[in-house]
C-alpha cells in the first residue's frame, strides 16, 4: 500500500482534527489573556486580601501538571453535579492552567516599569485605570510579547492533551488513524508537521508583533 | 501394538469390502481403537527456540489493562490481572520464558506491535479482513467469541441503538468504528479507553457506548453503577478473535497456536474464561466455528 | 476473583452516585433542594486508604522518571548551549533547527515518536528508558535556552584570560565559566526542573506507570475521580515543593557566593 493509499482515507478525520486544535488554541489562548492579566494585576495589588486568592490561584495551577487538571474538569466535575462536553472541559481545564502561567509572563513585564511611574500618575492625578490603560501597559506591551508568544506556543502545543479526555482535536485523529492502519509512524510525523506549521506561524506573528512595536520607545524617549 | 495395528489394518481392508453407509462408522470406531483416546500434543520443544523475541528469555506483551475481565488492574494490589493476563502467562511458561507485560491504551497496542514493541498483544482482537491481510502482525487461531454491544442507563429509557442521540467509545476499536458506521450521523465521542468511556456514560457524557459483549457483560455484573446499565442489543456485529503476533516472529505464531489447540482440547481456555467470568459462552462458541 | 468483592467493600451500597437530576436521595423538597445546593455526592476521602499503595507506586515512578530526565537533560542542556555557541555556522544552524522542531512539537508526539521508533531502528529498550530518551531530548532545547542565557551573563573576555593563564578549555568550563552562570540559570533551570515533573505525566501515554496514569486507574474503576485527583495533585505539588526548596537553597548559596567572585 502506497503512502497516500494509507492516508487518504483519513484525510476529512485529520481536517477536523486541525481544525479543532486551531478553535481549541485560539478559545484557549484567548480567554486565558484577560484572565492572565487580571490576575497579574491582582498579584501586585496593594490590597493582601485581593493578593491571596490571586496568589494562592497561581501557584496550585502551576504546581499541578495539566493533565490531571484536565481530568478533573471532564471526570471530576460531574461528580459535583456539573457535567461538561468534552471540548467545554478541556477549555476549561487548559485555560485554568494557562492563565496561571501566562500571568507570571505579563507579571514579569509589568514589574519591569519603574514603580515611580505609578506614582507620578498619582500626583498628576490621573486614575488607577487610566494610569494602567495609558501608561503602564502601553510601555509593557513591547516586554510581554516575547514570553507572551512563548506561551502561546505552549497552549498551543499543549491541546494534544485533550485528546486525553475525548476531544477529537488532531492528536487524537492521528492516534486513532494509527491505531486502525497498524501505522506507528506516518500519522504521527505528519500531525507533528502540522503543529510545527502553526507553531512557525505564531512564530512568524510574534516577529511582525515584535517588529510593530519596536517604535514605541523611540517615541516615548522623544516626549 | 504390532499386533493392534495389524488389527486395525485388517479391519481397515475389511470396511473397504462393506457397504459404504456403515463403513464410516465402522472407520471411526477402528481409527479409535487404532489409536486409543487422543491427547493434546506434548511432543513439543520446551523451551521452544524463538529466534526473534523483542527481549530474549521474555515474552513481552502489550495490553491496555482497561478491558475487565480479560486484562485489568485490581485498585488495591495495583497487578495486572484478568483471562487473558493469565493465558498470556500461561503461554510464555509452557515456552519457557518469563511474561512481561507493558500496559498502554488501545490506539497503542497494533501500531506498538507493528513496530517491533512487543511479542504480542490483544486481549482478543476482533479478525477482520483488514486485520487479516495486514503484513504488520498475524493473527493465531480465534481464541474466543465476541460480539458489538451497547451499555446505557436505565434511566435513559434508550432499548436500541437507533434511540441513542449520542454514542462513546474506545478511540481506534472495531467495535466503536462499526457502530460509528452502522449510526451515522449520531455524535459520538472518543474516549481513550474502555472505562473511561463507562465513567462518560455515568456521567451523562454520552448516551450509549458500543463495547464488546464480554466487557458488558462484566460491567453488568460487577460495575460500581451495575443496578443502573442496561445491555442495548441485539449485536451490531459478531466477531471471531484472537490473539495478535508480532510479524517477524511466525515461530512464536505456530508455537502459539499449538499451546491454544492443547488449551482448548485440555480445558484449560475454558477454565481460564471461568475463572473471571459468569459465562464461558465466548468460548464454548468456537465449536460453531471450527475451532 | 478480586475486583468485584474489593468494589463491593469499596462502595458497599453507602454511596450515592453522581446524581442525575430527578433522582432526589430522599423525598420532600427540602432535602431535594438541599441536594441541589450541596455537591451532589458526598465527598469521601476514606477512598484513599484502599487506593494509596497504587498512587504511592505512581509517585516513586514519576519521581524516578523526573531524577533520570534532569540527570541526563542537564548536561545535554550545557551541551546545546555550547554548540548553539560554536565557531562553524553549520553547528549552530542545526542547533537553531533542531530546538525550533523540539520546541514547535507538542511533547506527546515526541513521546510517540520515541516510543514507537526505537523498537524499528533496532533498540530493545523498554517504555520508561525510551520515555527518559524522548524527555531528554526535547527538554535538553528548553536548559539549552537557559543555559545559554547563562553563558551569555559570563563576559567573553574571561575565556581569553583563561587561556592565557594556560588553563585548558574543558577546565575553563567547568572551573570557571559554568559556576558563574548559576545566579542567571539557577531560576529558570528550576522552573523548567518544575516542567519535567509536571511533564512526567504524559508519560502515561507511552506505557510508564506514573502517577496520573496510577490515579486514573483507579478512579476509572471507583469512580470516585474527585478525591483521587485531589491526592495525586497535592502529591505532585509535594515534590514540587521540593524543587522551590533547592532553589531557595540555591538563590542563598549563590548569594553567598557572589562577594568572592
Amino acid at each position: 500500500m502506497s503512502l497516500t493509499e494509507i492516508v487518504t482515507p483519513y484525510l476529512p478525520g485529520l481536517l477536523s482534527g486541525f481544525l479543532m486544535t486551531l478553535w481549541l488554541s485560539a478559545a484557549v489562548i484567548l480567554v486565558s489573556t484577560p484572565l492572565a492579566l487580571l490576575l497579574a494585576l491582582l498579584r501586585d495589588s496593594h490590597n493582601f486580601w485581593l493578593r491571596l486568592p490571586a496568589t494562592v490561584y497561581v501557584t496550585i495551577f502551576r504546581m499541578v501538571p495539566a493533565l490531571i487538571v484536565l481530568f478533573f474538569a471532564f471526570y471530576a466535575l460531574p461528580q459535583l453535579g456539573l457535567r461538561l462536553k468534552p471540548v467545554t472541559a478541556a477549555i476549561l481545564g487548559m485555560v485554568a492552567v494557562g492563565a496561571a502561567y501566562m500571568s507570571e509572563d505579563i507579571r514579569g513585564g509589568l514589574q519591569a516599569i519603574d514603580r515611580g511611574q505609578w506614582k507620578a500618575a498619582r500626583a498628576l492625578g490621573l486614575s488607577h485605570a487610566h494610569t494602567l490603560r495609558r501608561i503602564i501597559l502601553p510601555q509593557a506591551l513591547p516586554l510581554v510579547v516575547p514570553p507572551y508568544m512563548t506561551r502561546a506556543i505552549i497552549m498551543m502545543k499543549g491541546t494534544s492533551l485533550a485528546s486525553m479526555v475525548a476531544v477529537g482535536d488532531l492528536t487524537a485523529e492521528a492516534v486513532r488513524a494509527s491505531s486502525i492502519t497498524y501505522q506507528p509512524f506516518i500519522f504521527i510525523i505528519l500531525a507533528g508537521a502540522v503543529y510545527l506549521a502553526i507553531s512557525a506561524a505564531l512564530v512568524i506573528f510574534q516577529h511582525w508583533a515584535e517588529a510593530r512595536l519596536k517604535p514605541a520607545p523611540m517615541a516615548r524617549r522623544r516626549v | 501394538m504390532t499386533f493392534r495395528s495389524l488389527a486395525a489394518a485388517l479391519s481397515f481392508t475389511v470396511a473397504l469390502a462393506i457397504p459404504v453407509t456403515g463403513a464410516l462408522a465402522q472407520d471411526a470406531t477402528t481409527f479409535a481403537e487404532a489409536i486409543g483416546a487422543p491427547k493434546p500434543i506434548e511432543s513439543y520443544p520446551k523451551p521452544w527456540p524463538l529466534a526473534n523475541l523483542v527481549t530474549p528469555g521474555k515474552l513481552t506483551i502489550g495490553t491496555t489493562g482497561a478491558s475487565p475481565p480479560r486484562t485489568f488492574v485490581d485498585p488495591v494490589s495495583g497487578k495486572l490481572t484478568g483471562s487473558y493476563v493469565d493465558l498470556f502467562t500461561k503461554i510464555a511458561t509452557d515456552l519457557g520464558l518469563e511474561a512481561e507485560f507493558v500496559k498502554i491504551e488501545w490506539p497503542g497496542i497494533l501500531p506498538g506491535l507493528a513496530a517491533g514493541r512487543f511479542d504480542m498483544a490483544c486481549d482478543g482482537a476482533s479478525m477482520t479482513t483488514a486485520r487479516l491481510a495486514s503484513k504488520d502482525f498475524l493473527m493465531t487461531a480465534p481464541t474466543g467469541v465476541n460480539a458489538t454491544v451497547g451499555l446505557a442507563l436505565k434511566s435513559s429509557g434508550i432499548k436500541d441503538f437507533k434511540s441513542a442521540k449520542s454514542i462513546g467509545g474506545v478511540r481506534g476499536e472495531v467495535y466503536f468504528e462499526g457502530a460509528k458506521k452502522a449510526l451515522p450521523g449520531v455524535a459520538a465521542t472518543e474516549f481513550p479507553g474502555l472505562p473511561e468511556s463507562m465513567m462518560g456514560l455515568q456521567n451523562g457524557q454520552v448516551e450509549l457506548i458500543a463495547m464488546n459483549l464480554s466487557n458488558a457483560l462484566n460491567a453488568l455484573q460487577s460495575a460500581p453503577n451495575k443496578e443502573e446499565l442496561v445491555l442495548i442489543g441485539p449485536a451490531l456485529e459478531v466477531f471471531a478473535q484472537a490473539l495478535c503476533v508480532n510479524a517477524k516472529e511466525p515461530d512464536l505464531l505456530v508455537a502459539t497456536n499449538l499451546l491454544l489447540g492443547n488449551y482448548r482440547a485440555d480445558g484449560t481456555l475454558k477454565a481460564i474464561i471461568g475463572k473471571y467470568a459468569t459465562s464461558t459462552a465466548e468460548v464454548d462458541m468456537l465449536d460453531k466455528i471450527g475451532y | 476473583m478480586g475486583l468485584p468483592k474489593i468494589l463491593l467493600w469499596i462502595f458497599g451500597g453507602c454511596h450515592r452516585r453522581p446524581g442525575r437530576p430527578g433522582r432526589p436521595l430522599m423525598s420532600g423538597w427540602r432535602t431535594a433542594v438541599r441536594s441541589r445546593l450541596r455537591s451532589p455526592v458526598a465527598l469521601d476521602f476514606s477512598i484513599l486508604a484502599v487506593v494509596w499503595p497504587a498512587l504511592l507506586r505512581g509517585a516513586l515512578v514519576t519521581i524516578e522518571l523526573t531524577f533520570l530526565v534532569l540527570l541526563f537533560a542537564t548536561p545535554a542542556g550545557v551541551g546545546v548551549a555550547l554548540l548553539a555557541r560554536a565557531r562553524v555556522r553549520g553547528v549552530r544552524r542545526a542547533v537553531m533547527v533542531a530546538s525550533w522542531v523540539m520546541r514547535g512539537v507538542p511533547p506527546l508526539l515526541v513521546l510517540f515518536l520515541m516510543f514507537f521508533g526505537l523498537p524499528v531502528i533496532g533498540y530493545r529498550v523498554s517504555p520508561l528508558p525510551s520515555a527518559v530518551m524522548a524527555m531528554t531530548l526535547y527538554m535538553a532545547f528548553y536548559f539549552g535556552e537557559v543555559f545559554r542565557a547563562g553563558l551569555d551573563s559570563v563576559p567573553d573576555g574571561q575565556w581569553r584570560a583563561a587561556k592565557a593563564l594556560g588553563l585548558s578549555p574543558a577546565r575553563t568550563l567547568f572551573r570557571i565559566i559554568l559556576p558563574q552562570t548559576i545566579p542567571a540559570a539557577l531560576p529558570p533551570y528550576i522552573s523548567h526542573a518544575t516542567e519535567v515533573l509536571k511533564g512526567t505525566a504524559l508519560a502515561a501515554s507511552v506505557a510508564v506507570p506514573e502517577l496520573t496514569s496510577a490515579a486514573k486507574q483507579v478512579f476509572v474503576v471507583t469512580y470516585r475521580p474527585f478525591e483521587i485527583l485531589i491526592a495525586a495533585a497535592a502529591i505532585y505539588a509535594l515534590i514540587d515543593a521540593v524543587f522551590i526548596g533547592v532553589q531557595a537553597l540555591g538563590e542563598r548559596w549563590a548569594r553567598r557566593r557572589r562577594p568572592a567572585r
